[in-house]
Parts: C-alpha cells; sequence; structure tokens
C-alpha cells in the first residue's frame, strides 16, 4: 500500500464546522463528536474530522508543527476542580449546560464575568456579537453571587477575576462593583476594555488608580495602522488608545496591550505592538490573538489563517530578534496548544532579555521538574537542599501560570528566588531584595512597570479549529448561568463563544435587566 | 458549489496514486498476486466489445459513444468534475466522446473504414 501524504500528529476527537455552521443553534445533546487527526502535511498542521453528513471535512489548524512541537514539551500536572453539578459525566459540549462536569482536568484560573451585553463599539471581530443595540446589564448582586459560588469551588480563592462584556467601564455600578471584588479573596482583578471611556473620564481613570494594587486593565490594541483598528473595530480609533494608554500608564496602572491579529490585516503589526509595550512603562503584558470566528467574527479563511505558531514565528522577524518563540514557552498549567507565554526583563545596561535565555530552557524544565529524568541524572543538583528547589519550582510554575500578572503580591518574591540564578544586574537585585523593607514598595512597582514585560499568546478556538482535549483542560471559564435550576455555574470560554445554546447562558445575558 | 473543506472522496487516500486508479484497466491485475484467484471478467467484456465493433463497426462506436454522452452528462450533473479517464475534465471526456459518436455517424452516412452500412 502507498504511504500517505501527511503524518498523523495526534488524534483528537472534533467537531464538523459545516454541521455548525448549517444549525449554530442546535441543541447541544445533537453535537456530534467526531474522530479525528492532527495532520501534518506540506509543512502545515491540519485538523481533519469524519462527519457522517461531510465526509472528511479539513482546515487549517496550526503553521507550524515544529513550533507546535516544541510547546507540547512543557507540560505540568493540572489542579483538582470540584465540579458545578457532581457527577455530570455528559459528553462535550453537552455537559457544559450544567457548569463544568465531572471530566475536566483544571480548575479556574481565570473567571470571566461578562457584566453586560451592551457596548459602545460594534466591532466587526466581536466574539460576544455585543452591541450599542443591547442593553441587557447582569444586576450586582447576580454577578457578586457568581463569583461567591466559584470562591466556594476554589477553595475560597480566585487568582484572576476578569470583568468583561460588552464593555465594563460601562457598568452602571461599576465602582460598588470594584469595591466589592476587592474586599473578596481574589488576587487580581482585569477589566477588559477597548479604553474610550478610559481616554476621556477623569473620574473612571481615578476609580482604577485607588485600586491599582489589585486592579489591571486589558486594553485592546490591535497595532499601529489604521487599517487594523478600522477592520477589527469598525472605525479609526487610534487616537483613544493612545490617549488611554498614556493616561493609564501615567496614573501606574498596570496595563496589558490585548491584540487581535488576523491575517493580511496586522500579521506584520505584531514587532510594532510588543515594542510599544517594552517602551510604555507600566504597560506590564503583551496578549496577541489571532481572530477567531465566533460570534462575528465569521471572516476567517479556514484554510489559511494566523495561528498560534504562526504568531510565534513571526516575532524574530518583526522585533528585530529582540524577541523570538524560543523565548516563549506554552503555560505548563493549561493546554500547551492554548497559550505560550515568555517574560522579558531589562537588564542594568538597558537591554531586554528574556527569562528563557537567562535560565536556559533545560534548566527551566529541570526546575519545573519537567524532566525527571534529567534531574534524577544530574548528581551535582544534590547539593541543592530540596526545600530550596520546591521554592523555585513553585515560583516558577505560578509565574508561568495563566493567573499571573506582574503585580501579583508574591512577584517580588518570585523575581527573587528566580534572579538569584539570573545575571540582572545588581541595581536590580538590589532593588528586589530591598522591596520587604518599609516603604520599598512603591520603588518595585516602579521597577516591574518599567523593567518586566510580559508576551503571551492566546490562540482562541472556533469550530474550525476546536479540539475536545482543549477544552476539557481550559481553564478560562465563564460564568453561566443554568438555564434549568438558575444556579451560578461556568464553563470553558471557547464553547461559551462558540455554542449559541451555552452563549445564552452567560450571566449577562442569562440575567440581564433592561437598563 | 462545493465547500473547500471537504476533501473529496476520491481524493481520500490522501497519497496521490490512488489505488483504484492503479487498478482501473491495468491487464496485470488479471496476473493476480492476491490470495483470491481473481476474476479477469475485463478481459472477457474488452473482447466482447472487440467482437462487436468487428461485426457492428460504427453503429457499435455510436452506441458506445452514445451510452458513454449520456452516462458521462449525469455524472457532471451529479457533481463529478474530473474523471480517472486519462482527459481529467469530465467535459473533455464529453467532448471526445461527444466526437466519437459524430465519428460513426459519419462512418454510416458517407461510408469509410473497413465497414460500410449499404
Amino acid at each position: 500500500m502507498p504511504l500517505r501524504d501527511s503524518r498523523v500528529h495526534r488524534y483528537v476527537n472534533a467537531f464538523c464546522p459545516l454541521c455548525h455552521e448549517e444549525r449554530p443553534d442546535r441543541p447541544l445533546a445533537e453535537v456530534r463528536r467526531l474522530s479525528g487527526w492532527l495532520a501534518v502535511r506540506d509543512g502545515r498542521v491540519w485538523l481533519e474530522r469524519g462527519c457522517p453528513d461531510h465526509g472528511l471535512v479539513r482546515t487549517l489548524y496550526d503553521e507550524s508543527p515544529e513550533i507546535l512541537a516544541y510547546l507540547e514539551q512543557w507540560t505540568a500536572p493540572t489542579k483538582v476542580h470540584e465540579p458545578d453539578t457532581l457527577g455530570n459525566f455528559k459528553p462535550v459540549p453537552s455537559a457544559y449546560e450544567d457548569g463544568l462536569p465531572q471530566m475536566q482536568t483544571q480548575h479556574t484560573c481565570i473567571l470571566l464575568e461578562d457584566l453586560l451585553d451592551h457596548c459602545n463599539l460594534k466591532c466587526p471581530t466581536c466574539f460576544a456579537e455585543s452591541s450599542p443595540a443591547l442593553a441587557s446589564v447582569a444586576p450586582l448582586e447576580q454577578v457578586l453571587a457568581s463569583i461567591d459560588t466559584r470562591l466556594s469551588r476554589e477553595n475560597g480563592r480566585i487568582d484572576v477575576l476578569m470583568l468583561s462584556g460588552g464593555e465594563p467601564t460601562l457598568y452602571p455600578r461599576l465602582e460598588e462593583l470594584l469595591d466589592a471584588v476587592t474586599a473578596r479573596p481574589i488576587v487580581r482583578v482585569l477589566v477588559n476594555t477597548n479604553g474610550l471611556r478610559i481616554a476621556q473620564d477623569d473620574e473612571l481613570l481615578a476609580l482604577l488608580r485607588r485600586h491599582r494594587e489589585r486592579v489591571e486593565v486589558y486594553l485592546q490594541y490591535d497595532g499601529e495602522s489604521a487599517q487594523a483598528s478600522i477592520t477589527h473595530r469598525g472605525a479609526d480609533i487610534r487616537r483613544f488608545k493612545e490617549r488611554a494608554i498614556e493616561r493609564l500608564s501615567g496614573a501606574g496602572v498596570f496595563t496589558t496591550l490585548t491584540m487581535t491579529a488576523a491575517l493580511g490585516v496586522n500579521d506584520d503589526e505584531i514587532g510594532h505592538v510588543v515594542k510599544r509595550a517594552l517602551d510604555t512603562p507600566y504597560v506590564g503584558g503583551v496578549t496577541i490573538q489571532p481572530v477567531f470566528g465566533s460570534g462575528r467574527g465569521s471572516g476567517v479563511d479556514p484554510l489559511d489563517r494566523l495561528t498560534h505558531t504562526g504568531v510565534l514565528a513571526r516575532l524574530e522577524g518583526q522585533t528585530g530578534g529582540q524577541v523570538t518563540w524560543r523565548d516563549l514557552t506554552a503555560l505548563p498549567c493549561s493546554h500547551p496548544h492554548c497559550c505560550s507565554v515568555g517574560y522579558l526583563l531589562r537588564d542594568d545596561a538597558g537591554e531586554w532579555r528574556s527569562l528563557t535565555s537567562l535560565i536556559g530552557h533545560d534548566r527551566l524544565k529541570e526546575w519545573l521538574d519537567l524532566e525527571p529524568d534529567l534531574l534524577a541524572n544530574r548528581i551535582a543538583d544534590d547539593a541543592i537542599p530540596d526545600a530550596m528547589k520546591a521554592i523555585v519550582r513553585g515560583s516558577l510554575l505560578d509565574l508561568l501560570s495563566e493567573q499571573s500578572s506582574l503585580s501579583h503580591p508574591s512577584m517580588a518574591t518570585i523575581w527573587k528566588d528566580i534572579c538569584t540564578s539570573c545575571d540582572l544586574g545588581i541595581g536590580t537585585l538590589a532593588t528586589l531584595a530591598s522591596s520587604q523593607l518599609p516603604g520599598r514598595h512603591e520603588k518595585l512597582r516602579t521597577l516591574l512597570g518599567e523593567r518586566v514585560l510580559r508576551v503571551t499568546v492566546k490562540p482562541f478556538m472556533d469550530m474550525n479549529t476546536m479540539i475536545e482535549e482543549r477544552l476539557t483542560q481550559c481553564c478560562v471559564h465563564v460564568a453561566t448561568v443554568n438555564a434549568e435550576t438558575d444556579a451560578h455555574q461556568c464553563a470553558p470560554f471557547c464553547a461559551v463563544q462558540a455554542w449559541a445554546p451555552l452563549s445564552r447562558t452567560r450571566i449577562s445575558t442569562a440575567t440581564g435587566v433592561r437598563a | 458549489m462545493t465547500d473547500p473543506r471537504i476533501v473529496p472522496t476520491d481524493s481520500l487516500n490522501l497519497a496521490g496514486t490512488s489505488p483504484s486508479a492503479a487498478g482501473v484497466g491495468a491487464p496485470a491485475a488479471a496476473g493476480g498476486e492476491a490470495a483470491a484467484a481473481p476474476d479477469p471478467l475485463r478481459l472477457c467484456i474488452f473482447a466482447t466489445v472487440a467482437l462487436l465493433g468487428w461485426l457492428l463497426g460504427p453503429l457499435a462506436l455510436a452506441f458506445f459513444a452514445g451510452l458513454g454522452v449520456v452516462g458521462y452528462a449525469r455524472a457532471r450533473r451529479a457533481g463529478l468534475l474530473r474523471s480517472r479517464c486519462l482527459l481529467g475534465d469530465t467535459r473533455l471526456v464529453l467532448a471526445y466522446l461527444a466526437t466519437l459518436v459524430l465519428l460513426a455517424i459519419a462512418a454510416l452516412v458517407v461510408g469509410f473504414g473497413p465497414w460500410r452500412l449499404w
């Protein structure tokens, strides 16, 4: 028999995008899980699944098999979760109608609360399909009840709460909400915004500044070109973005630039966004999200699109070699295809260096216990006390986790642990060491704001790229409300955006009242 | 129009060299290396077609070419754009078969070649 023209990378369960497009509203129990595989052909990774109605359906999954294989080396044990409904062993996706099922393999790293469906923009690529015409607003009591339910299932602590929507800065009771959530055991609160109000509203800026020890801003920022702004936001609103960045930086509020990147639109501006972040104090992170086809974003070519590894591959050329894909690793806690992360640190000579280049891939894996064999073979390491190794490993896992953010209270410890072995420069280390002394906290904030940048690539799945295992290991959960019992629960982000029956259970839509 | 995500069934072998295409009309297959003895039915069919051609001449050509035109026209309407025939595109195959029909009619009317109607 002749050989196939492709190599199977891994076997997966997937879903048929054609069936989905024919009837996006079909009951979840009728959604078929299909046998399939990721196949490497012509230097790309394709998702192929067999559909009883449409036959073999092939879509582009990722652009670089080499980088995808590299990412798969970074996996760590996941954390135990508490299911929303005990005994829920239904298959994906219908299981999510009753919240997190028994067969989920990761707890909630990020809880996303959609406060309202209303937005002051109508972005052509909005996955939540928000718009000015929608007025549904979740009552504050419902939002807090949802958060408290999650707290009760997360051992009384939420790592990251993301406030989204719609446009969360338009939430009528935002101030009360921020006061209430910062009074709860929630480590970080992220506000996911388009920045229009931040650019103009002094009161809002003051509110964010008041909460800046716990609250950070995820600011949509698509690049420098008018084309990027018009394609993704429907209008050239760059001046608002620039003003929002200036005002947030001036107020010392940690900000992450969140870029929606699309092939042929702004995939050549990734480097610009990274450089913009490197040059701006308190812009502590960049998140690049290849555009995906859920919600209104239906203009994605399923056979030729920007992907996770495509973004990584473009970094080196667009940043003049300052950042390369080897400076990032997969997030060890999430599915390795779901997120990659890298830290850049500016040393005392003013040069930006990545955590992986400072520590080295092998040592980083060793510290993460990803290579037990390697660890076992290094007798010299026996000289390092186990306790010390455990601290360093714990710190690294924190740093490389979905919930990490630069103003996290444990960042000083993390950096001290890690940087003892790095050549960061005396001044940096001195500042880090002194952060424990009274009155030095602000200096540490300034140091982190000016000299550390977290680069993340976050590819969300639409039906053309959806595979079951990534949903199962997802830790970015959207707050939903059970359609039958009205109980608060949550479900994986990509599932909620893709399937209309789940999307309708988002807290803003399910509990929303006309504003 | 077919969605480009759907992979046509006749390319499902994914290898460029289709086993079915390689086997079509290949007398070598009659040599048979398979465990079960192959039935060389095609050889019988070819011989019978040749006999009919010899006996009926242009009539046989008109009949079989006409049959081919009808068959390929139906297949094309059903969505077959490429045939395993050497000509590939089903439009080319149809043109070829139509030419054969015309040739047969001409031979019957004008009378040329080794066979004459009157």
